[in-house]
């Protein structure tokens, strides 16, 4: 099979060279930069690098989803905040939310259930939830070109990871059939678990209202180690959040790859940064500085609208090129 | 979510696990290499007295390998946890890792004036071995604390290896790893063969067990779940990143923590586990609760002659390490775990020798 057979929704251009010439120099016992095949791992950021982020997390459609079908539950919540704007449907409410609202509503709607309760309702949710501007499964919003990546560098002998900010227990329940990542190589923030026997003395781990991994910025890398004892080759991110996980990356020996998704396509997708002037967004910042950096280390930078001939498996195959 | 009861088992509680190919072709090749199917007379667990806790084991191998099985367990969910310490190599008089951080005290004193005068330090450096018998949880955790931490995850990993590769066990005047029972190191091989993906969950040290578990064990750092520090990333003097171990406890894998620290490293319960002590209690409860066919083996440690005594489960001495009390001793009996007769079924214990 060649190369163009693996990457088929690449347009020809720099970011798709370097996947190529980083799998070749890996994988090519006679180059300098051979990686043993038990050394080769791959980390991928999800939110921004392999589905889409905008107009917000889809963790926190499915945390404000739960909100509603727990309220009946919860009466207290229609005279509580942040709980009383989300059921009211307040958008203006909502846009300004603090990081201590989203908090609460991620620890209630997440907490109190079994592992295995929470993986059924997450299961169930992401297969009838549909993100209103394609009308389509959340799921089938994941970025063709990248899953491409991920089968290109399985079949050469590399281990696929996922490294999130979002909960490694909500993306457990889909990474399989999504992505072909089985739950063991699912890296993400948890919520802390307490072990407890229930009423047929069966083991079960209720997940808790405490966070035990917040696996953002520094602790990406952090959390690589503690799961894998040792640094990746190639890293895959979109935002501030995956800064560390790159440098983490780039510090290894051997072949390294360091690839940030650029949102720079309004017609096909959304167009934000705030790096090149493109507008500012709280969802997946990609700063002036952290393109800097990227340029100055010899990251690559994918552009979506120049370097994707196609996004979404479900879209026809045209390129994003504007000449 | 509570069972039915009548319904059949979910195989597992991982959710959305599915064909692991990669894995298969690597059992593959290995059953083709060690021959450890088909031929009559093979014998894929030589080290073990023909007994109930064989045979547990071949049941369990054969009924969730074959397809046609009701207790076939498809290959994405074959996994299998090993607690370490008297379990997989010799935990007595005291564990391998706290001989490790006393030398290190030892050779840490130079810069450390004030250990001379400071306990538990002190004690150590004296080799005051009645007061180091009587050191409380947040003595052991000074001592770690101040020989396992300060350092990057890898000047940690070289001094971990490097003790392991030299450090010898008294008794038997062998390196440490020499220790490794090799019955169990069947066990883990005849599982890899038939495509279980091996982990070690210990209450020992992750970082400590991962310095030599791919060299002794054939399992790989990813495949290594401990208690384990906090780490700091930050840049050393040249700008290059690093890790540093901070002296912070991030994960306490032991007890209930095993079952808790499964689920964050692997999504589920395992199909099959092994333990010796209370400390595994959890970690076999939580493997039971998966259903399916599943295996819960418990060493007992009942061989004063060839090893050690110890319960206080069935009348043996009392302990303070790998404590195996006869409660937990009556729940295995009641819940259907292997209970392993070191005296009854092993036929040897170690690879030296014979």
């Amino acid at each position: 099979m060649t190369v163009a057979d693996l990457l088929p929704s690449w347009n020809e251009g720099p970011a798709k060279a370097a996947i190529v010439d980083f799998v070749q120099r890996a994988t090519d016992k006679a180059s300098p930069d051979f990686v043993r095949e038990e050394d080769r791992f791959a980390t991928f950021d999800q939110d921004g690098t392999l589905w889409v982020e905008h107009p917000m997390y889809t963790q926190l459609v499915f945390a404000l989803d739960r909100v509603v079908a727990l309220a009946p539950q919860h009466p207290e919540w229609k005279n509580t905040e942040p709980f009383k704007s989300v059921l009211a449907g307040d958008k203006a409410a909502l846009s300004k939310f603090t990081m201590k609202d989203l908090e609460a509503i991620v620890m209630t709607t997440h907490a109190g259930v079994t592992t295995e309760a929470f993986a059924e309702i997450v299961a169930d949710w992401i297969a009838k939830a549909r993100d209103p501007r394609w009308g389509r499964p959340y799921t089938e919003l994941t970025y063709q070109p990248m899953l491409e990546v991920m089968n290109y560098l399985r079949a050469s002998g590399f281990r696929v990871y996922l490294v999130t900010g979002g909960g490694q227990a909500f993306v457990r329940a889909f990474a399989q059939k999504v992505y072909g990542v089985p739950p063991e190589h699912v890296i993400g923030s948890a919520a802390k678990t307490e072990y407890v026997s229930d009423s047929e003395g069966r083991g079960v781990l209720m997940k808790q209202p405490d966070i035990l991994l917040f696996n953002d910025v520094a602790a990406k890398p952090e959390d690589i180690y503690l799961f894998l004892g040792r640094r990746p080759h190639a890293a895959f991110g979109n935002s501030t959040g995956d800064q560390a996980m790159l440098e983490y990356t780039s510090g290894n020996r051997g072949a390294r790859l360091m690839m940030l998704v650029f949102h720079d396509d309004a017609a096909r997708e959304y167009l934000y940064g705030p790096a090149t002037g493109l507008p500012d967004t709280p969802f997946g910042t990609f700063t002036q500085a952290l393109y800097d950096d990227a340029k100055a280390k010899g990251w690559i930078v994918i552009s979506m609208k120049n370097d994707w001939k196609r996004l979404f498996a479900f879209e026809a195959s045209t390129s994003g090129r504007t000449s | 979510m509570k069972r039915i009861k009548g319904l059949p088992s979910r195989p597992s509680g991982r959710p959305g696990a599915m064909a692991r190919q990669e894995f298969l072709a690597f059992g593959g090749a290995l059953l083709a290499t060690v021959g450890l199917t088909g031929e009559a007379g093979s014998d894929p667990l030589p080290s073990w007295n023909d007994g109930a806790a064989k045979q547990a084991i071949l049941e369990f191998v054969r009924v969730t390998t074959d397809s046609s099985n009701p207790k076939y367990v498809a290959p994405s969910q074959r996994v299998a946890t090993f607690d370490q310490d008297g379990t997989m190599w010799v935990e007595h008089p005291i564990y391998t890792q706290v001989v490790f951080a006393f030398d290190r005290v030892i050779a840490l004193a130079p810069q450390h004036p004030e250990w001379k005068t400071t306990e538990p330090f002190k004690s150590v450096l004296s080799g005051d071995k009645a007061a180091m018998a009587k050191f409380t949880v947040k003595d052991f955790e000074a001592i770690v604390f101040a020989t396992h931490t300060g350092m990057s995850v890898n000047a940690f990993s070289a001094i971990a290896a490097d003790w392991i590769g030299t450090a010898k066990q008294p008794r038997w005047n062998h390196l440490y790893t020499d220790l490794v029972y090799l019955p169990m190191l069947e066990v883990m091989r005849y599982l890899r063969a038939n495509g279980y993906m091996t982990y070690i969950v210990t209450g020992g040290g992750q970082d400590f067990v991962r310095a030599y578990s791919d060299r002794v064990y054939g399992i790989p750092s990813r495949q290594i779940i401990g208690s384990a520090v906090e780490t700091q990333y930050t840049y050393g003097k040249n700008g290059q990143t690093v890790l540093m171990r901070a002296p912070k406890l991030e994960l306490n894998d032991n007890m209930s923590g095993k079952a808790e620290d499964i689920y964050l490293f692997i999504g589920g319960p395992p199909q099959a586990a092994f333990g010796n002590s209370t400390g595994d209690q959890q970690m076999l409860e939580y493997t039971q609760s998966g259903g399916g066919a599943c295996l819960m083996m418990l060493v007992l440690h009942d061989d004063a002659q060839r090893e050690y005594a110890y319960g206080p489960a069935t009348g043996l001495p009392d302990t303070k390490v790998g404590t195996f009390t006869q409660a937990l001793y009556d729940e295995a009996k009641a819940r259907k775990w292997s209970v392993i007769s070191m005296k009854q079924d092993w036929k040897r214990l170690f690879a030296f020798g014979s």
